[in-house]
């Protein structure tokens, strides 16, 4: 399952909450946090990383990682973090309406 | 965003170090994945370069507006910094304007390129009269190069031509008395072949251009007029083609105006001739006979190239053809000569030889006394901008240390040093463009300043755009590059937990070699100043033989108005008459030409010293004047007596006055009066007596001793000559009633350069008030900002140790202890500059000592002067500072931060 487009860019910055971390690394800590329900390519983080780099919500640095090698790290701004609340905030009231209108699972006509 | 991607490839340096940076990290993340988890990074990494894309201009955005709001935020830096940028670049635009103008641009004709000017180099038998008309510059050997032809030369070349698709022949030919609607006046003539417009390319701007068709001797004489002429004096009359006009009294029809661009072929910054003529005129015109004469060289040619032809193909085309009719002319001119002439005449067979080079800029080269100009007064303005961006360094390091928190702190965000070094560098790239813009300004005031031939040729064009904008640029980097290096190599941690005081320490050394330099380069343009306004001094002060005071100076010349030698003698008796009947006119007198007036005759006379002595040749000086000339000028007669009327009527002249050099050259000490010598012109020169000795008068140069002078009585019927005229009272008040005598005599008849003889005698010296403008004027500019820059430095000085003055002051320092140790700081680091400025100007005086006049480059009374100027100027700068550091608080002090 894939996660529209403005939802990454939300997860991104969600996930960054937790301390700074490598492009790889968020991916992966995505995997984890979903069950392994939201597999995300790389391919696909990159470019959000740059536009959320760009709108100065993360910076990125290059540092040591766990194996010891140089691996650039992306740490979120304290504008980023208002961001990610306020994003929070719209994506609880956006899911709850969708639940609302959905409710429970529909019996199927028989 | 395709547009953005264009915008990215603006700054490709930026552009290839995020593309690294990105690869880099593309690479580590493959290093730590399993492929099948990344997905396709090629296309990944297209989308990130989009958004790169996107940062570089927003970051530019970012880095503007926040070096607008830095800029506004410091009124008085930004003032300081914008004006004196504007001053350094504006100096050194307007210089780049002439520069260009003189040496850079091509002369204005359709593809200026493939045109070639024709010369000849070696010495030169065939030629028994030259006229060259400028300076020609070495050809690339270090040959000599003289640039006309005869006439028949010139029609052989174009018979023999197949390199060329044509070639046309000019000649300048000075003034012409130019009369339209009864009014006289002077133009300046220039004579060109038929072909001349057709093979430049010049299309008129009105009316046609005259062709081969007018430039035969039956066709009816036509003329072209400049565009400057037309306006000037026709108030640019559309009328004006179809007007009839007389020129040295032959009526000539206007069938044209030249382009305003257009300046003839000349020299690249000529104003073009007011009038020019077919070849064919030149007898009517100039009354000579050059145009048969086979020896008479006065054309210059000029060709335009066949496609894929070199100016050598030119030469190999056309050299023998070239030697062949140098040759053919002379012979034929011998063969007009007595036997005995002849036989004298055969050993002179020296043959020069072509040399064909590019004439897209004009037929001369550049004079050495002007390109001397234009390297004098480069250096200075290029000394200037060197100041300016030292300054402002300066500024902006102390400007950097109040802001180091600010830095350290962005940096501590993780801020890259590049990011912060790129911002600080738009701050500088922003100041100097604003110097630059406004440095137009200042350079089309600025030309007004530079001597008229440098003035005249300067033109806004591309070539000075691109210069502004690459000296903007450069000088943005070369002042902002240093202080935005040293702002941004911080110890983090050191400055964050610190106040910047162990910075500024180091800051502080690079603050004052900066200062240093300052100081050492104002006082070479202080000196600089020093030795030319003593210069021109010591040139006013030289005593030239003559009382140039109260003269009055007027030229007329009535040959060219067709007077013939009977009325040109009474028209000079009735103007002597009429003048001296003039309240206030003591005196009046005629002669050829002007005591230092710029020309010269130079003749050789053979002379014995004793009846015993064999003949010996001097070289002397010629003037011709009239019996009142000694008396009007106060020249002393020192022997014999003054030329009397009846001398000035003797043709050719029997009686001459030599000056005490010739006397003493010719006769040493014997009596010079009644000796005789040979004089004059022709094959049998007639023996001329000696009848006055007169005391030694400055001939052409104030610089030089007069030379040795010989002084013949003028005929009453010469062409031509000037009136002088003593009064008793301020010469130019009689100007206006010296014109109307001479219209009431002859409305035809226009005033020649109407001047007096101070004025004439102070023009002698117009280079070296140039010179003594300009550096006291960058001089003066150097040294305020010199102290601007030293009260900026230590005014950071004293904040930065405020603490430790207090603590002194506390410890019961007295304030005059105190401003003793700031000041002591400030002069030691003026006297570092001083003496390297004096390194640095005994260096550079090579470059100007030979326009010195009465002192040495190494002047001591200048030097002392200068470096007095130097110290007061600055301790005035930096005792405000000190004064402030005295009256520290000690309690505030100890409290500071």
């Amino acid at each position: 399952m894939e996660p529209l487009h403005g939802l990454l860019d939300m997860l991104v910055l969600r996930t960054l909450v937790l301390g700074p971390l490598h492009g790889y690394g968020i991916a992966k800590l995505i995997l984890n946090n979903s069950n392994e329900a939201l597999a995300i390519e790389f391919g696909s983080l990159y470019p959000a990383l740059k536009r959320l780099e760009l709108k100065g919500w993360i910076v990125s640095k290059w540092e040591t990682s766990e194996h010891n090698r140089p691996a650039k790290y992306y740490r979120l701004t304290t504008a980023g973090r208002k961001r990610l609340r306020r994003e929070h905030l719209e994506w609880r009231e956006f899911a709850s309406a969708i639940a609302r209108v959905m409710g429970a699972a529909p019996e199927e006509q028989k | 965003m395709r547009l953005l991607r264009k915008l990215r490839y603006l700054l490709p340096s930026l552009r290839r170090a995020e593309e690294q940076d990105m690869q880099e990290e593309l690479q580590s993340i493959r290093d730590m994945a399993r492929s099948s988890e990344l997905g396709n990074l090629a296309l990944a990494a297209e989308e990130a370069r989009e958004v790169f894309a996107w940062m570089s201009v927003e970051r530019l955005g970012q880095d503007l507006r926040y070096a607008v709001r830095s800029m506004a935020a410091s009124k008085v830096f930004t003032g300081v910094v914008v004006l004196s940028l504007a001053l350094g670049i504006g100096a050194n635009t307007a210089l780049f304007d002439a520069i260009n103008g003189l040496l850079i641009k091509t002369i204005s004709a359709t593809n200026p390129t493939m045109l070639v000017r024709i010369k000849w180099a070696g010495k030169n038998d065939m030629v028994t009269s030259l006229a060259d008309y400028g300076y020609n510059e070495n050809d690339a050997t270090g040959q000599s190069l003289r640039s006309t032809f005869s006439y028949p030369i010139f029609q052989q070349l174009r018979a023999a031509n197949q390199t060329m698709t044509d070639m046309f022949a000019v000649a300048p030919i000075g003034r012409v008395n130019l009369v339209t609607n009864g009014n006289a006046d002077l133009a300046s003539a220039f004579l060109a072949s038929g072909n001349y417009y057709s093979v430049l390319g010049v299309e008129p701007q009105l009316g046609r251009m005259f062709s081969p068709d007018d430039d035969r001797a039956a066709a009816s004489p036509v003329a072209v007029i400049s565009h400057g002429f037309w306006v000037r004096r026709f108030g640019a009359d559309h009328n004006v083609i179809g007007r009839v006009v007389t020129a040295n009294n032959v009526s000539v029809t206007i069938i044209g105006v030249t382009p305003q661009e257009f300046r003839g072929t000349q020299r690249l910054a000529d104003t073009p001739p007011d009038v020019t003529l077919p070849l064919a005129l030149d007898p009517q015109i100039t009354r000579d006979t050059r145009m048969e004469k086979a020896t008479a060289w006065w054309l210059q040619v000029m060709g335009r190239l066949k496609p894929g032809v070199t100016p050598e193909q030119v030469r190999s085309n056309l050299d023998s053809v070239f030697q062949q009719g140098a040759k053919a002319g002379f012979d034929s001119y011998i063969g007009g000569l007595s036997a005995e002439r002849r036989s004298r005449a055969q050993n002179r067979t020296a043959i020069p030889h072509l040399i064909v080079d590019s004439g897209g800029r004009g037929i001369y080269g550049i004079d050495p006394s002007a390109a001397r100009s234009l390297r004098i007064l480069g250096t200075v303005v290029a000394v200037m901008l060197v100041i300016v961006c030292a300054n402002i360094a300066n500024l902006l390091l102390s400007r950097a240390a109040t802001r180091q928190r600010e830095i350290s702190v962005r940096l501590s965000m993780g801020a890259t040093r590049l990011r912060l070094i790129r911002q600080l560098l738009t701050e500088s790239v922003l100041l100097a463009s604003l110097g630059g813009v406004l440095g137009i300004l200042v350079a089309s005031w600025g030309r007004q300043l530079l001597p008229t031939f440098m003035s005249d040729a300067a033109q806004f064009d591309w070539h000075v755009f691109t210069f502004i904008a690459a000296v903007t640029l450069l000088t943005g980097i070369a002042f902002g590059l240093v202080p935005a290096l040293r702002a941004t190599s911080l110890d983090l941690s050191a400055s964050l937990k610190e106040t910047s005081r162990n910075l500024s320490r180091s800051r502080s050394l690079l603050g004052k070699s900066l200062l240093a330099i300052q100081v050492a380069l104002s006082l070479a343009l202080l000196v600089g100043a020093g030795l030319f306004l003593r210069t021109l001094h010591n040139l006013r002060e030289v005593n030239v033989g003559f009382n140039v005071k109260n003269i009055l100076l007027f030229g007329v010349q009535p040959s060219f108005n067709r007077y013939d030698p009977g009325r040109r003698s009474a028209l000079y008796d009735e103007i002597d008459n009429r003048l001296a009947q003039l309240p206030g006119v003591q005196s009046v007198s005629f002669s050829d030409r002007t005591l230092l007036g710029g020309g010269e005759i130079i003749d050789d006379i053979n002379v014995r010293g004793s009846e015993a002595e064999p003949l010996r040749a001097i070289h002397i000086r010629v003037l011709n004047v009239g019996s009142t000339f000694f008396k009007t000028l106060d020249l002393p007669v020192l022997q014999g007596r003054s030329f009397t009327v009846t001398d000035m009527q003797q043709t050719p002249a029997a009686v001459v006055a030599i000056n005490e050099t010739l006397a003493r050259q010719a006769f040493g000490a014997n009596n010079a009066i009644g000796r005789q010598f040979s004089y004059g012109d022709g094959p049998n020169p007639k023996a001329v007596e000696v009848v006055a000795v007169i005391g030694d008068a400055k001939y052409a140069q104030v610089r030089e001793p007069a030379p040795p002078t010989l002084f013949v009585p003028i005929s009453r019927s010469a062409g031509g000559g000037t009136f002088e005229v003593r009064t008793a009272d301020d010469p130019v008040k009689l100007v206006a009633s010296v014109r109307d005598i001479v219209r009431q005599i002859d409305p035809n008849l226009p005033l020649i350069g109407v001047s007096t003889q101070a004025d004439q005698v102070e023009n002698r010296f117009a280079e070296e008030r140039q010179f003594a403008m300009s550096y006291s004027l960058f001089g003066g500019l150097a040294l305020l900002l010199v102290s601007i820059g030293l009260f900026g430095l230590m005014s950071y000085n004293v904040a930065r140790r405020t603490n430790e003055i207090g603590i002194r002051i506390a410890l019961g320092a007295h304030s005059s202890d105190v401003i003793r140790m700031v000041m002591r700081e400030s002069l030691s680091l003026v006297a570092i500059g001083i003496i390297a400025g004096v390194g640095i100007t005994l260096a550079a005086g090579r470059l100007i000592g030979s326009l010195l006049f009465g002192l040495a480059a190494t002047d001591i009374f200048t030097f002392v002067t200068a470096i007095t100027v130097m110290i007061v100027v600055s301790a005035l700068a930096g005792f405000l500072p000190a004064r402030r550091a005295s009256r520290v608080d000690p309690l505030t002090a100890l409290h500071y931060e």
